[in-house]
């Protein structure tokens, strides 16, 4: 099998397991075998089925309020990828933006933009996030603001410092000195340089909002409590996790494997715009 | 260029060597210590600027108090040999001669005296002093003898005395700074070391006025994390972990080297109802309702594994002045119903409740599992989980929230710090209030004879089940787990004291 | 290079300025630390007395203005909490913090710059994606479960390592771990990323054709590519290193700065915050200046003014 081949299966592979989550998240109410805020104390804590004690009827188990894992899962697949894909869209665009601008035209711009990453950047999004809730009360769209906002410096510099090493290159210059419109060799010339970095970056930005969801979640200042999403189901297992483990397993299990198969097709986007 | 990536780890391997490990005063060995886990860091030395359980602990340790409650909660001697009410209002303790603090200087009344003028000193900002508010003054009419007046008859005294640590005068005369990171106490350890947010390690004193204690050191680590807790206790690097979570327990049961130890917990868990807003709340027969509506035995069985006791009032049996002749209401949702219909809602009402998260073992599920049982009556909760400060900051405004969960600590267990604070006008906390139980509750504050106290409070008990002002819940039984390599058992104060301790 | 160095220098000013602003806005938001502090039973009149004590009574403005001209003399307050000194309390904290954040870029450059190498020399067989697959397993892992579970293999089950507490250098190794994985992820994938496009570039393909030894062409020529998107990666971890670490810290009981800032948020002790992420701030920047300058170095063809 040619080199070319595997990395495509391996693509098309992590794009497969992305587009199914994506259509459980579009499907997910019509899915779920129950009601994932169905509360049942007595059958708590159930292992899944295939360990000792669990039973068929919660393949995936049940957590601490014997609500059915599989259905948690499914519900919260929707909240996790809304937030999950909205925040890189947002911080990547703002991100992105500044960052092109600042890196090719400099100067003044360049200098505010910078000194406001820095203040965004060594900012924790906890208290950012702690005073908007304590103000307007919890939602998902300040979940989704704090944490798409909180990651506008990381898009930022990463692509400012591209384009900078892209801008000192010969063709560049060449193009500059030409006289072409400064937007013509952005367009031209920078942006598809660019696109690399920026691609890596949105992908690995995708599990690490997820993972910051979860400790929102877990502080209280996640969005509210009847919604499920991974990352409160990822937190509240937490305090579960040396007596019953499956609670925090499967929601990290999704994460990690949306984080596996985006940054993998992320890699593949790469290599071809690296080849083109 | 290339060099410029082979500097940087060494740079930075240099760089973790220069900042190095700092020695946390490791003097001591593993064998002949004790550690205790603990979640928080404490906040100071000195116990009058204490703001969680740790302070507490560690204040224990280094200081003496005049009274001291007894392992079944009983006030017994300490410092003070005797004491009485020369009046409703003045108080006559005598303490004991010959005890000396750490430095060697001898414990007397102005010690005392200055001890509570420090901690009411407006200067001191103290958070926690509340108790000590009806004091007005405190004489040294010997070198032996204190005297304590308040303004009103304050039957509590006692109780409070209990939780006052005696200072050494001449140690704060070298300023705040010395007392709260330098203390000398009359008590079993001295302050070896402290490194912040790591560990503390106290030394036995052998020259203690009771016997020199049999543990030679004592070390609280703190350990944030309560997974980390329990594999600590795992490993052997703890010997006590309190606040285990009650699925711990089947764990530890194959493990040989360690067990669980057991403990009636100080607080009393409640739902607080808010009559101050208009609304269903406001119907005494409303609130009955919720109180038939509320499974607790249930709640204590799933949530808890059974580790708690269903509370009848807001009164643990610990406390002055418990009756087990007032029953908790049966579990009854036909009568709920019933109760709510004659109320005018047959068909239930909405409501909005608030639950704080990560303050209380289990808050939020309990919390889920309340709003669960309400709806099956047709009270249709609104749940809202809070982060502890945005929870105790809607109790700033004058009406707060409809409905609340709380766990209400009682270090005093006397009536008067719940039953005040919860059910009479113009407090921080409490929501409710009716003239009948507001005019028991204040004679019973200002009564100073304890018989004629009691029977006070045992009305209040029958009043306030009928007056049902809460959702009245139950008690926790607090779980450490503990090395058995140790001899030690839990109080119901919540309080970690190793000087009677010893190892097996 | 000076002029530079300089221009920075005189930006750190409106962004402490900005950032202190926006501290002091946020947490006075969030509530004030009354509550949190006081035992239950205290009554509304001792609360209030609370806050005239400790100034929270006072309108915001002057509360910032009081800030503002104590931190000129130096003064960032006092700690709400331990009534210390706010800046003592976060330069205690400073040295645990570095030390893991060292500990951690050790790792994340000596494992993610060789992974990543390794991967784009291999482009698209089954090693590539093998030391993929494990960086990104690496990645994608909630740290505090990447961290409980090393807690159970190498302190639990195996006895190598304590489980945490800071003192020993063995006490090191797991929290530098888990804080490590997250991050090896982003420089192996930036390297590997960075190299594949190099080694497609003409002047790679031409120092190929002029016969010159693979390794030399992907170290003289190719990586040299990839440390400037490296490097400001690492710039950007710093920050997130100094305060951003509470996760690993409260896993390990590790007294750091990120602990200390949650705690402080939680107990809305505002004088530490706001030195906490002062100080925070003012490392940032300092590490993104030699970012910055780093640029200059690295690739000598950068000229940015």
């Amino acid at each position: 099998m040619s080199r070319g081949r595997a990395a495509r299966l391996l693509a098309v592979a992590c794009g497969g397991v992305v587009g199914a989550f994506a259509l459980i998240a579009l499907f997910a109410p019509w899915l779920a075998p129950y009601d994932p805020n169905g509360t049942d104390l007595g059958s708590r804590l159930l292992p899944p089925a295939f360990l000792e004690r669990g039973r068929l009827a919660h393949p995936l188990g049940t957590d601490h309020l014997g609500r059915d894992i599989l259905s948690r899962l499914v519900a919260g697949s929707r909240v996790t990828l809304l937030v999950g894909a909205s925040t890189v869209l947002l911080g990547g665009l703002v991100g992105g933006a500044i960052g092109l601008a600042t890196g090719f035209f400099g100067g003044v711009l360049d200098r505010v933009a910078m000194r406001l990453a820095d203040v965004q950047a060594s900012f924790p999004y906890i208290l950012v996030s702690l005073a908007l809730i304590a103000v307007l009360g919890p939602s998902l769209g300040i979940v989704i603001a704090v944490l798409g906002l909180a990651s506008w410096p990381v898009y930022a510099r990463t692509i400012r410092g591209a384009v900078l090493a892209v801008r000192s290159r010969d063709y560049v210059t060449v193009a500059v000195a030409l006289g072409a419109h400064p937007m013509r060799i952005l367009a031209a010339h920078v942006t598809p340089n660019v696109l690399g970095p920026l691609v890596i970056v949105a992908t690995l930005q995708v599990s690490n909002v997820m993972i910051a969801e979860a400790t929102l979640s877990f502080l209280g200042l996640g969005v509210p409590l009847s919604t499920p999403t991974w990352g409160g189901m990822l937190r509240e297992g937490q305090s579960y996790l040396f007596y019953a483990p499956w609670l925090a397993a499967w929601p990290g299990l999704a994460i990690m494997l949306v984080a596996v198969s985006t940054n993998f097709l992320g890699d593949a986007l790469n290599d071809r715009i690296a080849s083109a | 260029m290339r060099a410029s990536i082979r500097w940087l780890p060494g740079l930075l391997v240099g760089l973790a060597l220069v900042l190095g490990p700092t020695a946390t005063a490791g003097a001591e060995d593993r064998d002949r210590t004790v550690v205790v886990a603990v979640g928080v860091d404490a906040t100071s030395m000195d116990p009058y600027l204490s703001t969680n359980i740790t302070d507490k602990h560690v204040a224990s340790h280094l200081f003496d108090t005049l009274l001291r409650r007894d392992d079944a909660m009983r006030i017994q001697p300490n410092l003070a040999t005797s004491y009485r009410a020369v009046s409703p209002t003045v108080w006559e303790f005598t303490l004991r001669p010959g005890v000396r603090f750490d430095d060697g200087t001898p414990l007397t009344a102005e010690d005392v005296k200055f001890t509570i003028e420090h901690a009411l000193d407006p200067a001191l900002k103290a958070p926690s002093v509340a108790q000590f508010r009806p004091i007005v003054r405190v004489d040294a009419v010997g070198p032996h003898t204190v005297r304590i007046t308040t303004k009103e008859p304050y039957p509590a005294l006692p109780a409070v005395m209990a939780e006052c640590w005696i200072l050494s005068k001449a140690q704060a005369a070298k300023g705040q700074q010395a007392l709260s990171e330098r203390p000398v106490g009359s008590g079993p350890y001295r302050l070896k070391a402290w490194a912040r947010g790591d560990s503390i390690l106290l030394e036995a004193r052998t020259d203690y006025w009771q016997g020199a204690p049999k543990i030679p050191y004592v070390r609280f680590r703190t350990v944030p994390d309560q997974n980390t807790r329990f594999a600590q206790l795992r490993t052997g690097e703890a010997d006590i972990v309190a606040a285990l979570p009650p699925e711990a327990v089947a764990l530890v049961a194959g493990d040989r080297s360690v067990r669980i130890a057991r403990a009636p917990g100080a607080r009393a868990y409640f739902v607080g109802l808010n009559t101050r807003l208009e609304g269903p709340l406001r119907d005494r027969r409303v609130r009955q309702a919720l109180n038939h509506a509320v499974d607790v035995q249930a709640l204590l069985d799933f949530v808890y594994e059974g580790y708690g006791s269903r509370l009848a009032t807001l009164l643990t049996p610990q406390q002055f002045g418990y009756t087990a002749s007032v029953t908790p209401y049966p579990h009854d949702p036909a009568k709920a119903k019933a109760l709510l219909a004659e109320a005018g809602f047959p068909s239930g009402f909405a409501i909005r409740m608030e639950s704080p998260e990560g303050r209380y073992p289990k808050d939020r599920e309990v919390a889920q599992a309340i709003a669960g049982q309400l709806a099956r009556v047709g009270v249709r909760v609104d749940l809202a989980i809070r982060e502890w400060g945005t929870f105790v900051g809607q109790f700033r405004t004058e009406a707060g929230p409809p409905m609340y969960l709380m766990g209400w600590s009682i270090p005093t267990f006397d009536p008067e710090t719940i039953l005040t604070p919860l059910l009479t006008p113009n407090q921080t906390y409490g929501r409710f209030d009716t003239p009948s139980l507001t005019r028991l509750i204040h004679e019973a504050r200002s009564t100073v004879s304890p018989e004629a106290r009691a029977a006070l409070y045992e009305k209040a008990q029958v009043l306030m089940k009928e007056e049902a002002p809460v959702i009245f819940l139950f008690q926790l039984e607090d779980l450490y787990g503990v090395s058995n390599r140790l001899d030690w058992t839990p109080r119901s104060d919540e309080r970690i004291l190793l000087y009677q301790a010893a190892f097996r | 290079m000076a002029v530079v160095v300089a221009r920075r220098l005189l930006d750190a000013l409106p962004v402490l300025v900005g950032s202190s602003l926006l501290v002091f806005l946020l947490v006075h938001l969030s509530g004030d630390p009354a509550l949190l502090m006081l035992s239950p039973d205290t009554p509304p009149e001792q609360v209030a007395e609370f806050r005239r004590a400790h100034g929270l009574d006072q309108p915001l403005h002057v509360q910032y203005l009081r800030f503002v001209g104590g931190a000129i003399r130096g003064d960032l307050g006092e700690s709400i909490r331990f009534r210390r000194p706010a800046l003592d309390l976060v330069l205690e904290a400073l040295p645990a913090t570095l030390e893991l954040a060292a500990a951690s870029l050790v790792l994340v450059v000596g494992v993610g710059v060789p992974l990543g190498v390794l991967s784009a020399a291999r482009t698209g067989t089954a090693m590539d994606a093998a030391v993929r697959g494990l960086v990104f397993v690496g990645q994608g892992t909630p740290p505090f479960w990447l961290g409980l579970m090393l807690i159970v293999v190498f302190a639990v089950k195996l006895r190598l390592l304590p489980s945490s507490g800071r003192g020993d250098f063995s006490q090191l190794v797991l929290p530098a771990v888990t804080l490590a994985a997250y991050f090896v992820a982003a420089v192996a994938r930036l390297t590997r990323g960075g190299l594949v496009a190099a080694l497609r570039s003409d002047y790679v393909r031409t120092a190929r054709a002029k016969g010159l030894a693979p390794w030399r062409v992907l170290f003289g020529h190719a990586l040299r590519n990839v440390l400037i998107p490296v490097v400001t990666m690492i710039g950007l971890q710093t920050g997130t290193l100094l305060g951003g670490a509470v996760v690993t810290e409260t896993i390990f009981a590790w007294p750091g700065m990120g602990r200390l800032i949650v705690d402080s948020i939680y107990r809305r002790d505002y004088p530490v915050v706001q030195a906490a992420i002062l100080v925070t701030v003012v490392l940032f920047v300092a590490v993104n200046l030699v970012v910055d300058l780093s640029y200059r170095l690295l690739d000598p063809r950068v000229r940015h003014e």
